[in-house]
């Protein structure tokens, strides 16, 4: 790859963020069409897009992005106000940029579609040049348009002022949380040590604060403390002055100097600068201002590759703590319990590393909330809970396309038109939670619509139309959920071309099977559906109890196991068709070496875990308990990997032995109900 | 390397002689204590073996290709195969013993002279006679593909 592809390609991984940042800003600018701040933020999105288009040859994207950017420079200058038109004309805008940055050429018809959106830009532009003339007459008396003031703020706190409990600090915070500060310290009174009396308070502040707020808001900051010291406030600029080259020049000169800053020579500063620059003031200032590098960018698959390395260092370490163990060396052993604990940390970040929050992905359901619900006349809210939570990349990366596909099957099918809702004596608009939470080592993610829902019966119905379930079966009402997600079910009278419920639900299961996830449905008539999605964490790492059945060892993950038991002659007599009754309870239980074909052998030591299972308990016999530990789970490659008995993947034990990963769930789905039915 | 030559691995199974291109050869193993027995899996399939972190099925040859089993014994090897350099496409295969490594002009590679299959190894690239020793040429993409259905 040529350097520049390489640059190119960051700048489209760039752009792709912009652009999700720019989405993000028009649905708050929806709701909020006057801020000012989501307005610098989308021309800030857009700007970017431009000038870095046109540095890497994407010409056709800088130039469609100019005009979209020349509309938000009018409404960032009050020339134009937001409506619904420019926003839906934006979201438009916004698909073109990302057709523009995937491709590489366009061809004719594409040309000319965007000729044509071009042009529609421009006549947006145009459009309220009328009230454009007027605004401009009214602005340009005034000096700013953003309503950015700054003032000076001096305050000389009385020496007592720690006596009624005032921390200054906390003033200066407040102050801070205005807008931006500039923060001069007067400390010349602070006497020597031997004078030095700590419940006295002898330093002075000089403060340049530049904020939106009136200048009450500021002085409401010293209510309580008015009594306590000599307090003088003034507006000294019609701006942002902490922007001001000048002042900034100013400011570092005072403060390398160690000196504060004067009030009246500051004024003079500002008059003499005034006179020398236009009245109004450049903001593209603003946009230089260098933010504090919080994040840097890497490559997903150093992350990858810093993920695996540190699996590895984890497998030597437990080799290394076996070695350390067994010898008589205290040295080795120090040396090895060190490495343990760094080894731990370093995994720790490692695996924080690769976690991302989920709400990077959030953003593309609310715009097809948005546009789905626009084309099916539906009105619907669109609620994120928990949108923070951070789960591993890989699952995310997997995660996407099953919730889209429930999301579009809760816009489709699941919230009713606003007349139906309002003849139910609903809210006309509906709701859609998309809620995610922890819950032990797992992420709960929830789905919640406040539709029509579906009536388990007609499932049932359906599935025997269908042939999967037998007429006369009896189901728990979860089973009966469970059903949509059997391949080949579908509730038919609700197709339509978005999609049909339950059409894919066999997909979505799979796909979240697949990074070891469980999901479930629960609905009720007119109240709604929601969605269950069980996650785990990461990947790569679980708490596992190793276990040996046979001659092999097994992993079983703590985070299901509810109990150990062990196996008594007095259980093991009470085993009638695969049910243990145990302290006066009956565990339907699954013993392992059926299940692995494995010859019983009379002599071993029987334990029984006791794991949670959908909403009750099942025990698994096993031989012996071998321990906890930290593994690190290896996926299985197609030969190895077998569904049908949970073995889902493999994990190197300290000794440099290998064993087996249960995935429990699907173990006992898969065995338990086969043998109940015999 | 001049492109009319290819660089084979011959090994035994039984009384035959194969040979698979040597590119596709990430390393030899001999046959021990290493491999962890898989439950309820193919009986081709002897188990997982823990090769450089990644965990990697084990095959057996002779199983595949019919053959009567035979006690195990010290010239048993695992060759590790992979497809395209990837961790997850690794498989180690065993066989009764390693031979040479050899080669050969492409224009020396005759057609198969193997009409039937070999348990369920029914396509041989190739035959080669050296020295009066037939040396089969086996796929090892169509092997991969064998085993992983």
């Amino acid at each position: 790859m040529q350097e520049i592809d390489l640059f190119k390609q960051k700048f489209i991984e760039e752009s792709m963020e912009n652009v999700s940042d720019l989405e993000e800003a028009l649905f708050l600018l929806e709701n909020d069409n006057t801020n000012i701040d989501i307005i610098e933020r989308i021309f800030r999105a857009m700007h970017s897009l431009k000038g870095g288009g046109a540095m890497f040859g994407f010409n056709e994207l800088s130039d469609f992005t100019h005009h979209l950017e020349t509309i938000y420079d009018k409404v960032r200058n009050n020339l134009l106000t937001v409506d619904e038109n420019i926003i839906s004309t934006t979201f438009k805008a916004v698909d073109q940029i990302k057709h523009l940055l995937n491709i590489d050429d366009l061809d004719e018809d594409e040309k000319q579609q965007l000729e044509s959106f071009k042009q529609e830009l421009i006549a947006i532009v145009n459009d309220d040049n009328s009230k454009e003339e007027n605004k401009h007459i009214e602005l340009n008396k005034q000096e700013d348009t953003t309503g950015v003031k700054t003032y000076f703020v001096d305050f000389k706190p009385h020496a007592d002022i720690f006596a009624n409990g005032t921390n200054v600090l906390f003033l200066l915070d407040d102050i801070a949380s205005l807008g931006k500060v500039d923060v001069f310290y007067d400390n010349q009174k602070v006497p020597e040590l031997s004078d030095f009396d700590p419940t006295n308070c002898y330093v002075n502040w000089k403060i340049v604060v530049s904020t939106e707020e009136q200048l009450n808001e500021l002085q409401d900051i010293f209510i309580f403390v008015e009594d306590e010291c000599d307090l003088n406030i003034k507006a000294i600029y019609n701006g942002d002055l902490l922007n001001e080259d000048y002042y900034i020049q100013y400011s570092k000169e005072l403060k390398e100097k160690d000196a504060v800053v004067d009030y009246n020579q500051l004024k003079k500063l500002i008059e003499d600068n005034k006179s020398k620059k236009p009245i109004k003031t450049d903001k593209k200032v603003q946009y230089l201002t260098a933010e504090k590098i919080s994040s840097i960018r890497v490559a997903s698959n150093k992350i990858d590759e810093l993920v695996n390395n540190v699996s590895e260092l984890v497998t030597i370490q437990a080799q290394l703590q076996l070695f350390a163990e067994n010898s008589e060396d205290s040295k080795i052993i120090v040396l090895s319990e060190n490495i343990e604990k760094l080894t731990r940390q370093l995994r720790d970040i490692a695996f924080s590393v690769s976690l991302i929050p989920l709400q990077n992905d959030m953003m593309r359901f609310r715009r097809l909330v948005r546009d789905l619900s626009k084309d099916l006349n539906k009105q619907i809210e669109f609620v994120v809970e928990g949108g923070d939570i951070e789960l591993d990349k890989n699952i995310i990366e997997h995660l996407g396309d099953p919730l889209l596909h429930m999301i579009r099957n809760c816009i489709d099918h699941g919230i009713e038109t606003p007349d139906e809702r309002i003849s139910k004596g609903k809210n006309p608009t509906g709701t859609i939670i998309l809620k995610a939470y922890y819950q032990g080592s797992n992420v709960i993610i929830k789905i919640i619509d406040d539709g029509k829902g579906i009536e388990p019966d007609k499932i049932f119905e359906r599935a025997v139309e269908k042939g999967i379930v037998e007429e006369n079966s009896d189901m728990s009402r979860k089973q009966i959920f469970d059903l949509v997600f059997v391949s080949g079910f579908s509730m038919k009278d609700n197709v339509s071309e978005i999609s049909g419920r339950g059409v894919g639900m066999d997909v979505v299961k799979r796909k979240i099977n697949e990074i070891r996830g469980e999901v479930s449905i629960d609905s009720v008539v007119d109240e709604g559906t929601t969605v269950t999605i069980e996650l785990p964490l990461t990947l790569s790492i679980i708490d596992g109890l190793v276990v040996s059945v046979g001659e092999n060892k097994y992993v079983i993950p703590i985070a299901v196991i509810e109990k150990l038991l062990l196996m008594t002659p007095e259980i093991n007599n009470s085993i009638f068709n695969n049910v243990a009754t145990i302290e006066g309870e009956q565990l339907p239980v699954i013993n392992l070496k059926d299940v692995f074909n494995i010859d019983k052998n009379e002599n071993s030591t029987e334990n029984i875990i006791k794991v949670k299972h959908d909403e009750g308990y099942v025990g698994l016999i096993i031989d012996e308990i071998v321990g906890e530990y930290q593994t690190v789970v290896k996926p299985l490659s197609k030969v190895l990997r077998n569904d049908q008995y949970g073995i889902s993947g493999a994990s190197v034990m300290g000794d440099g032995s290998l064993s087996l990963v249960l995935d429990i769930n699907r173990l006992i789905n898969n065995n338990l109900k086969e043998k109940i039915q015999k | 390397m001049n492109e009319d030559y290819k660089t084979l691995i011959s090994f035994k199974i039984d009384k035959h002689t194969f040979a698979i291109t040597s590119l596709k050869v990430v390393n030899i193993l001999p046959l021990e204590d290493n491999i962890t027995q898989i439950p309820n899996n193919k009986d081709y399939v002897l188990g997982m073996l823990n090769f450089h972190g990644s965990i990697i099925p084990v095959c057996d040859l002779r199983k595949i290709m019919d053959f009567e089993e035979r006690e195990r014994k010290i010239e048993n090897s695992i060759l590790i195969i992979s497809l395209d350099d990837k961790k997850e496409s690794q498989i180690g295969i065993v066989v009764d013993s390693i031979k040479e490594v050899f080669d050969i002009s492409l224009d020396s590679i005759k057609p198969s002279l193997f009409k039937n299959k070999l348990g369920l190894i029914d396509n041989f690239a190739g035959t080669i006679n050296i020295d009066d020793d037939f040396i089969h040429l086996l796929d090892v993409n169509y092997i991969v593909n064998v085993i992983e259905n």
